[in-house]
């Protein structure tokens, strides 16, 4: 025994770790799990109901079982601020709501009529949430946007996650997580750009949901039955055809973006547009070109689809007589992908290596047109969501400020610059 | 005496210019000056490598005495013991605000609820153990560390350049605000002193300068390039997050999927935090028990802790208010202690010089 003493008088840590181990041992094992006193959001939905706010998490349950499978609930709060609504949704849940792994942001479309960033106020005040949040609004509830993706994940296996990280890379311009609506709402510009998802439901699932928001109760996504997931850009009276199926309703992901300014809607973007803005961002270079009526062999009656294999931008700030032009040189390397020839035969020329300068001017034609077309939204909202301002403020500073100075309305700056867009089209390789 | 060798002392410099200058610092100093922090911070930087020459100069010169020997000698031992005080409670708010800061860190992104008890149970008796072991097992035990954190550091400044970034917009700020947003920060910096309170117990050759020196670079482009890097990803919203080196890893919109890798920050800034506490509460130590000469290490020690809780829980009580303190009040302090105290200590080594010198005419004129 006093052998033991006086070892532990000359190692003294070691009784410090014996007490470390004997007082939190017991607490560790003893101890419920975290995921029981903790929810895993993995997509936070904020809604407006009159002066309230009612926020919907999208939270993963883990439950024990032999499949590959992923338990959904959608479960929902209701405050006159969001974290009273947050503090609610709680309560409803019986567990802490932990945001580490909410990748996904959704608010009501409504909700940007006014500025939306005192809604969202309360996300961007928790450290723990993931800077690449992805900010999303939808025509419908975002509670409901988030119902129809829990079912969508258990049916289809496919994430809202996923579904919004494949507009991100591949049909927006800009990024559009959370920290980049904020990055345009503090900046000069005050201006962003956040991803669009069109919900279509059907009446008697409408029904379902609002009785559930409100009493704010959490909803299994398994039970919401028959929702699918509807892709690319599927006509109107496809889009009614399908709505209309009974039990049924819709993610339609057509790549639409929304503009803000000051937090608020200014415009919308088709794929279209984005396409045309697209132009501008060199990690983009997959976009299709369309041109009709191309004359070959005599046939002026050809429509031929090329590919943007390669892109090569080069955008410089000038200004000639106290003008500021916003000058994009573009060299675009594309490859035929596709001709349709409207039931005529193409015999000769199937292969084209060349770009004849009649397809040359007709892409150019094109392209310019489809950039004026987005700009002309751009001017009219006032959004600069391409980075006007930054490219003078960078390379002209004095000479863009001596220009804000002159205008009556500063925030107009982009109907007074001119816009130059130099395309050169060349065959792909 | 248990000495420690010039790329050891090397180590503990790293450790020091790290500290408070890596998570909290960025951020705050983004709301004042924008992106022209960083010439406020490389001009501190540039000031304070005066203190390490002043440094030099003295270790060089009195390879063997500690400050309080140098300082007795000439300006007497109230004088010397006075100086030594101020190190010691400057040493008392740099612990404190080193945990604020790495507090604030585990509290944003780990715990999330208030742990503040918990923590410093954790913290401290960790800590104490790397004092009692002694300033040769501290920095023995980083060196083990010390290429994880730089693979850590550069894992994370790897990830940033796959997300977005551009060039900071730079002289957006007026050199008199950058002066004073620098003012209001100096008690972040102040990183050689440590240096002065064990100068006896560092073995520091001519030679050795060189190889020492090269840990400082490496200390203040890591300082630098977190600085550059953390404006060039978030920019504007630069000041919405507090945590620069651990936001350097948050991923674009394109990883969405690969989950979260930040425990690779988390490790680093833990194993810094650690170690830098150590270091400045074995400083806190040694300036102790040099005031207060009767009383061994251990006391030492205990006071701290209880110095610590006293001030730390019941006096200040939040993370926010000792950083405010340190922004408001200790920035004069710092004045005092950064710059006019090792000016002081340079005074007295250089004019026990001269005294020298002029005994030794004396000697030869008299002979």
């Amino acid at each position: 025994m006093k052998k033991a003493i006086e070892w532990v008088k000359k190692y003294p840590f070691i009784l410090v770790l014996i007490v470390i181990l004997v007082f939190f041992t017991p607490f560790a094992i003893f101890s419920p799990g975290e995921s029981r006193k903790r929810a895993i959001v993995l997509a936070v939905g904020i809604d407006k109901i009159e002066d309230k706010y009612e926020i919907s998490f999208l939270t993963f349950i883990p439950t024990q079982n032999q499949e590959f499978t992923q338990s959904n609930s959608v479960i929902s709060g209701i405050g006159s601020s969001v974290s009273e609504a947050v503090l609610d949704a709680q309560l409803t849940l019986g567990k802490d709501i932990g945001l580490s792994h909410a990748k996904t942001t959704v608010v009501n479309e409504k909700m940007l009529e006014e500025d939306v960033s005192a809604s969202i106020d309360y996300l961007s005040r928790i450290a723990s949430l993931p800077e690449n949040t992805v900010f999303i609004c939808t025509n419908t509830t975002a509670k409901e946007l988030l119902i129809a993706t829990s079912s969508l994940e258990e049916n289809v296996g496919l994430k809202l996650d996923q579904l919004i990280s494949y507009n991100a890379n591949e049909v927006y311009f800009v990024d559009t997580s959370l920290e980049a609506f904020y990055k345009g709402y503090y900046g000069p510009e005050k201006s962003s750009i956040i991803g669009y998802i069109e919900h279509i439901k059907d009446e008697q699932s409408s029904q379902g949901d609002s009785s559930s928001s409100e009493n704010g109760v959490a909803e299994q996504g398994g039970e919401q039955t028959g929702q699918e997931m509807q892709g690319g850009s599927a006509s109107s009276d496809e889009e009614k055809q399908r709505g209309s199926l009974k039990g049924q309703s819709q993610i339609l992901n057509r790549g639409e973006a929304v503009v803000l300014r000051e937090g608020k809607q200014v415009a919308k973007l088709n794929v279209d547009n984005l396409n045309s803005l697209n132009l501008l961002n060199n990690k983009k270079s997959m976009d299709s070109i369309k041109i009709e009526n191309v004359d070959i062999e005599n046939n002026n009656n050809v429509d031929m689809i090329f590919l943007v294999k390669n892109k090569k931008i080069a955008i410089k700030s000038v200004f000639e007589n106290n003008i500021p032009i916003f000058v994009i040189n573009i060299t675009l390397g594309i490859q035929l992908t596709e001709i349709n020839a409207k039931g005529q035969k193409i015999e000769k020329e199937v292969q084209f290596t060349d770009i004849n300068e009649e397809i040359e001017t007709k892409v150019q034609s094109k392209l310019k047109t489809q950039f004026a077309q987005t700009l002309k939204i751009l001017r009219d909202s006032k959004a600069d969501v391409i980075g006007v301002y930054d490219k003078f403020y960078r390379e002209n500073r004095a000479k863009f400020i001596k220009f804000l100075n002159s205008l009556d309305n500063k925030d107009d700056y982009l109907n007074n610059v001119v816009f130059m867009l130099n395309l050169k089209i060349q065959p792909d390789g | 005496m248990r000495t420690i060798s010039a790329r050891q002392t090397g180590i503990i410099i790293f450790l020091t210019i790290l500290a408070n200058k890596i998570l909290l610092l960025p951020s705050i100093m983004y709301q004042q000056t924008k992106a022209d922090s960083i010439f406020g911070i490389l001009v501190i930087f540039f000031v304070e490598l005066l203190i390490l020459s002043i440094f030099l100069y003295v270790k060089l010169k009195f390879p063997n005495e500690n400050l309080q020997e140098i300082l007795q000698k000439k300006i007497g031992h109230f004088c010397a013991k006075f100086i030594i005080f101020i190190f010691l409670i400057f040493f008392l708010f740099k612990t404190m605000l080193t945990y604020s800061v790495v507090y604030v860190y585990l509290k944003d992104l780990v715990y999330q609820d208030e742990f503040g008890f918990l923590a410093i149970v954790c913290f401290l008796p960790v800590v104490n153990h790397g004092v009692i072991c002694g300033l040769r097992s501290i920095s023995r035990t980083f060196e083990l560390f010390f290429y994880l954190v730089i693979a850590g550091i550069l894992f994370c400044f790897g990830i940033a350049f796959f997300t977005e970034i551009s060039m900071p917009v730079f002289f957006t700020a007026n050199p008199l605000t950058i002066f004073n947003t620098s003012f209001k920060y100096l008690f972040s910096f102040g990183d050689y002193l440590v240096l002065f309170v064990f100068i006896e117990k560092i073995n520091l050759k001519k030679n050795d300068v060189k190889k020492f020196l090269r840990f400082v670079i490496l200390g203040i482009l890591i300082v630098s390039s977190i600085f550059v890097i953390f404006y060039a990803k978030y920019q504007i919203t630069a000041f919405m997050h507090n945590n620069a080196l651990a936001d350097l890893l948050v991923f674009s919109v394109q990883f969405n999927a690969i989950g979260r890798l930040d425990i690779v920050a988390m490790l680093t800034i833990m194993t810094l935090g650690l170690f830098q506490l150590e270091i400045f509460q074995y400083a806190f130590c040694e300036s102790f028990s040099m005031v207060f000469t009767k009383l061994n290490n251990k006391f030492a020690i205990a006071v701290f802790d209880i110095l610590f809780f006293v001030i730390y829980f019941i006096l200040i009580g939040k993370y926010e208010l000792m950083i405010n303190f340190t922004t408001s009040y200790l920035c004069y302090f710092s004045l005092l202690s950064n710059f006019l105290l090792p000016f002081i200590i340079f005074a007295v080594s250089f004019s026990k010089n001269k005294r020298i010198k002029n005994k030794g005419v004396r000697d030869e004129k008299s002979n």
